[in-house]
């Protein structure tokens, strides 16, 4: 098979890799750069597990193949850290109890994270709207759609 | 998946070359939100995946001379943001608002969404009741077409295997004109249309006369289509209630007609006549608002 050169910016970092391109976004970012955090739940893009942020978009990196992010930029939940401290978004997810399982918590929080970024202070409608392609199935909604409303908080200089 | 070569042109004149001197069978690669899925469940065995989406001269929204203009690589998220389809077709944004999920309205195109030729295509019953064209372009020439005529059965279209749809254009509605999309899908995000109407109601100047009036049926058919016999019932009358209520009823009984004796029948016969009713009042009251003002 003939491998593809591609080069891009992985959470913050130019990285380059040669893909065979009927690999999916999801499995490089997995089993090449080890980002464990992607989930690969549907493999359809109903469920929202593998959700990463390109160029400020969310998107199900299951529906993506390797070499289309040639020269874009790529955020995991690996990438929120920023010098062992954590995102407000996964603090705020943490203080809430918006993590049962985990599985859609990366997901969730990109999804919310990609929102915030472009409108710090969303309606509650308009977060459930940004989270309506992520499934949770412990529970429900409620403490996530509270985690992202404490994190606007915090953004926002408060508590 | 089986092995492919992968092309990702960055000009349409290197795509078309490409679609044209490749081997074997051929895909166009636009946001991939069903292609993706279709090769890796081995549903299609390309042997080149020609990938669109770097090609930033088919991602465009403009207007012109009293014509919108959509690049096919235009991504449904693009759509639904633009303020100029929001004022000048909200029936496309309603459409696009409402398809998949903000991941997937990130990813999928509008280019895409007609050539797959799903029943369920969120906004081809929106292009049809804007009586939208779409241009064809191959290495031979451009072929300018309505879209319901190039729409041929389920993932059927008469696109030649060289020709990439390359643009959607119509006419901005009338000042007269209201416009709506509704749709009833199994949840809010991410369903697939289990039944969809979109229309462009236009009353003539200063009345409630009905004047130029499309509707248009998605999930009924293997391709949403026009319902022309319902239509007819609004067609030149002053509209009333009364008469939104008959066109419903012609509305049912055309989607009944389509849809023959399927499991889903019974549901369809009645929820085609919430959604529609919805739909039609709508546009009703505000063309009464649009007179008062």
């Amino acid at each position: 098979m003939e491998k593809i050169k591609i080069s891009f910016i992985l959470n913050d970092e130019n990285v380059s890799a040669e893909v065979d391109p009927r690999k999916r976004l999801l499995d490089i970012l997995r089993e090449d750069f080890s980002l464990t955090g992607v989930k690969e739940g549907c493999s359809e893009g109903e469920c929202g597990a593998c959700t990463v942020i390109i160029d400020d978009k969310a998107v199900t990196s299951c529906l993506v193949l390797a070499p289309q992010v040639n020269g874009h930029r790529v955020t995991t939940i690996e990438g929120l850290e920023k010098n062992g401290e954590l995102h407000p978004l996964q603090e705020a997810f943490i203080k809430a109890g918006a993590v049962q399982c985990g599985f859609c918590t990366p997901g969730m929080i990109l999804a919310a994270k990609a929102l915030l970024d472009k409108n710090p202070d969303p309606t509650r409608e308009e977060i459930k709207t940004a989270i309506s392609g992520n499934l949770c199935r412990c529970t429900g909604y409620k403490k996530i759609i509270e985690a992202i409303e404490l994190a606007v908080n915090i953004l926002k200089g408060g508590q | 998946m089986q092995e492919f070569k992968y092309f990702a042109p960055y000009n349409i004149t290197e795509a078309l070359k490409i679609l044209d001197s490749a081997v074997g069978q051929k895909k166009l690669l636009a946001g991939g939100t069903d292609l993706i899925i279709a090769l890796k469940n081995k549903q299609v065995r390309p042997n080149a995946v020609i990938d669109l989406k770097n090609i930033e001269e088919l991602n465009y929204i403009k207007s012109d001379n009293g014509y919108i203009r959509i690049g096919s690589m235009t991504t449904f998220t693009d759509i639904v943001e633009s303020e100029l389809i929001k004022s000048q077709a909200r029936v496309l944004h309603e459409s696009c608002e409402v398809m998949g999920s903000p991941q997937i309205r990130n990813l999928a195109t509008i280019g895409g969404n007609i050539v797959n030729a799903s029943p369920a295509a969120d906004s081809v019953p929106a292009l049809l009741v804007l009586d939208a064209e779409v241009k064809l372009e191959s290495v031979l020439g451009v072929r300018v077409l309505k879209v319901q005529d190039i729409l041929q059965g389920i993932n059927k279209t008469n696109l030649k295997e060289n020709e990439v749809l390359t643009e959607i254009s119509f006419k901005v509605p009338s000042e007269n004109a209201v416009t709506g999309f509704r749709k009833l899908g199994r949840r809010a995000a991410l369903s697939i249309a289990r039944l969809s109407v979109a229309c462009v109601l236009e009353a003539e100047d200063n009345t409630t006369r009905c004047g130029d009036i499309r509707i248009a049926l998605g999930a009924v058919a293997k391709n949403p289509f026009r319902a022309t016999g319902a239509e007819e019932v609004l067609k030149g009358k002053d509209l009333s209630l009364k008469l939104i209520d008959e066109c419903v009823e012609r509305i049912s009984d055309i989607a009944v007609k389509t849809i023959g004796n399927r499991p889903s029948l019974p549901f369809k016969r009645q929820s085609i006549k919430g959604i529609s009713r919805e739909l039609l009042n709508r546009l009703y009251n505000e063309i009464g608002q649009k007179r008062r003002r």
